[in-house]
């Protein structure tokens, strides 16, 4: 068990202050007074790895990129790791799923985040509860509980809020939470999600419980940054939805992400797309958007929607940085807005672009995003849309407009305009043809990062990535360091998959994804590696 | 002042441009400090030997028009980050672990945040994925819990483990 005072070792150690005072004192490097781990080595100082005497900071520095799953195996080598995992780094749990007999451990720990779920009625106290950064309350809670976690986490910068149950109270307005929310000065960013599936709840809860966490934002959340919501929207929760939105407008300029996600059964968005248009309007002029997800299923209807969310997400006046979207409208529509805006696109700190993809997309719309460093596209699988339209009345041209899941990459043109800047590509759901991939090599050469998703499709006839393609981009692609490849893109032959192996590239056996990671050889010894393997 | 003479721990004198080492914290606050105007005078590094300092400087001439990092929180606890790695600094990296020690430690006195990320990376690379028996070689540990210990750690680990 860590005592409290550890608190404050913590935060010593970690500020710039305590880095800068051990750093400038003389000290001899070789004989580290600060690392404790060096106490527990065998005494032998040609088995001494020099890396057991770094600093207690450093290693803090190290546990950050270490996954828990990882951290939580090393507890085991001796007492002296389990300690330097244990106070060199943070856990995030899952606190009903703690048994009750090492509840007081776990909560000892030094923990990051946690969440809450169930009805365990009282609430044991962190022994670090100013660490904690990250609250989830999950189904089931009560008022009572939620209150007294938020009275000790007075640290607390992202909470997140999921309902899944007509009865949930956590936040019911009947409960003065005012009180202990307003205690969270860090608060960052607040999550809510509605996670009902159809249309039998209560929109008044659902209403009071957004109002109590949103509050009196002016005076409660002066630096809150982010908003997420997850709402599948009943007409009514739509309207309160973006009335809140419209009164609170002064807060909810200083949010950094807004999302929403709009689903199927939304049949106020179906039957009055422009309605929603407008609220959309409203709420893009006044919020400064930074970061945005907009997901909204694969929904036909409103497909022209799309133009006027990139109108006012990418037009004169964004300052997006982020979008991830499935609403992507088409090429012609997106080509005039393009035109319209060539000047202010490459003014745009464009850097993460996410979209799902309809076919025949033209990638020349970003050329003139000059900053676009990540690209996501996901080729929208039209199996899904038709299951999906299913579920309500079927649109009488659905046929019409669905296209074939096949080539839809290859229907994509000016591959060549994306922008140089480009590091990063994530691809999924289209059909990824050898010639297709080849093409990519010869026009992407500044990648460093590339994730070939599932295709879902059948053949295999010159198809995916094979050796000889494999070859052409780490020729063609020099920075290329980590390439992602799908098991059914992924085309070589059991004994080159053996052989990549061996060179110690290839990470994830018999894993969904082929994870190949090119940084570990000099490019040159790697090719050569692979030509001989070839023959 | 374009330039400026960093004195390793081993008396020797490299110069280089400021605008190369701006990314050390240490250094700016030092030519502050000291109040340095003149091209010819020596910022005295008693920590970084010679080797290592042209290792740092070699980083930072590559890394001198990256946008500088958003550090966390004075006391933000930490959190988990990725661990991506360019070619450049795959390669730069590729070193003898005594070596990659002494670059961690300057990088630390230097606070240079993006080389001490990048050296923090392949230490974490190095120990990722790996079965405490597997550490226990690696750094030559005696392993002194008892059964009943290891028992009790594994129970405690179960609660957070990804299912």
């Amino acid at each position: 068990m860590i005592d409290s005072g550890d608190i404050n070792w913590c935060k010593e150690t970690t500020s710039k202050k305590r880095r800068m005072a051990t750093s400038c004192q003389p000290t001899t490097r070789k004989v580290s007074r600060t690392s404790f781990l060096s106490v527990e080595v065998i005494d032998e100082a040609e088995h001494h790895n020099p890396l057991m005497d770094l600093p207690i900071e450093v290693w803090m520095t190290i546990m950050t990129f270490i996954p828990q799953k990882d951290r939580l195996q090393h507890r085991l080598v001796n007492k002296a790791w389990r300690k330097l995992v244990d106070e060199c780094s943070t856990f995030k749990v899952s606190y009903n799923a703690v048994p009750p007999q090492l509840l007081n451990h776990v909560l000892g720990l030094r923990i990051r985040g946690c969440e809450f779920s169930g009805t365990r009625e009282t609430v044991s106290t962190f022994a670090h509860p100013l660490l904690v950064r990250e609250i989830t309350f999950g189904a089931c809670m009560t008022s009572t509980t939620t209150k007294e976690i938020l009275s000790h986490c007075k640290n607390v910068e992202y909470l997140r809020y999921f309902v899944t149950e007509r009865s949930d109270t956590a936040f019911h307005p009947s409960v003065e939470h005012e009180k202990y929310l307003r205690q969270l000065r860090r608060l960052k960013s607040i999550e809510i999600g509605i996670l009902f599936f159809g249309r039998n709840r209560s929109s008044t809860s659902v209403a009071s419980s957004v109002k109590t966490l949103l509050g009196n934002p002016t005076i409660l959340y002066n630096g809150l940054q982010e908003i997420q919501i997850h709402f599948e929207l009943t007409q009514n929760e739509w309207d309160i939805f973006y009335a809140f939105i419209n009164r609170h407008a002064a807060t909810i300029c200083k949010l950094g992400v807004y999302r929403q996600c709009i689903c199927e059964y939304d049949e106020h968005f179906k039957e009055d797309a422009s309605s929603v248009r407008d609220h959309l309007t409203t709420a893009f002029k006044k919020c400064k958007l930074k970061n945005v997800t907009m997901i909204r299923g694969a929904s036909y209807k409103c497909r022209c929607s799309g133009a006027l969310l990139w109108s006012h997400l990418l037009g004169p006046q964004s300052g997006v940085e982020s979008l991830c979207t499935d609403l992507v409208p088409n090429v012609a529509v997106l080509k005039d807005f393009v035109q319209k805006n060539q000047r202010t696109l490459s003014k745009l700190s464009l850097q993460d672009v996410s979209l799902g993809m309809d076919a025949h997309m033209d990638f020349s719309v970003f050329q003139e995003c000059t900053r676009l460093q990540f690209l996501s596209l996901h080729f929208l699988s039209c199996a899904v849309i038709v299951m999906t339209m299913k579920m309500e009345k079927s649109p009488s041209d659905e046929t019409e407009r669905c296209t074939p899941f096949t080539e839809r990459f290859s229907e994509c043109s000016g591959l060549q305009f994306l922008p140089k800047s480009l590091k990063s590509l994530s691809i999924k759901g289209c059909d990824t043809l050898s010639s297709t991939l080849r093409e990519m090599s010869y026009k992407l050469t500044n990648l460093t990062n590339l994730y070939l998703g599932s295709s879902g499709s059948p053949r295999r006839c010159g198809y995916g990535m094979t050796m000889d393609v494999f070859l052409e981009f780490l020729l063609r692609m020099p920075d290329l360091n980590h390439l992602t490849i799908h098991r059914t893109v992924f085309n070589f032959s059991k004994d080159q998959e053996t052989k990549i192996r061996e060179l110690g590239i290839a990470n994830g056996e018999n894993a969904e994804y082929v994870d190949l990671n090119l940084s570990k050889w000099p490019r040159h010894d790697l090719i050569e590696q692979l030509k001989n393997m070839s023959k | 002042m374009p330039f400026v003479n960093l004195e390793s721990s081993d008396g020797d004198l490299v110069k280089v441009d400021v605008d190369v080492i701006k990314c050390s914290v240490t250094i700016n606050a030092l030519i502050e400090h000291l109040g340095l105007e003149d091209d010819n005078e020596v910022v005295p590094l008693q920590n970084v030997g010679t080797e290592t300092l042209h290792k740092v400087l070699a980083w930072a001439k590559h890394h001198k028009d990256d946008l500088p990092s958003v550090d966390d929180d004075e006391d933000d606890p930490p959190r988990e980050r990725r661990t991506d790695i360019t070619t450049w600094d795959a390669n730069f990296i590729k070193m003898e672990q005594i070596q990659l020690f002494d670059l961690i430690l300057a990088a630390n006195y230097l606070d240079i945040s993006g080389l001490l990320d990048l050296g923090c990376k392949i230490v974490a690379d190095m120990i990722k994925g790996k079965t405490a028996d597997e550490i226990r070689t690696m750094f030559n540990i005696v392993n002194d819990l008892t059964p009943q210990e290891q028992e009790q750690i594994r129970k405690e680990n179960e609660w957070c483990e990804e299912k």
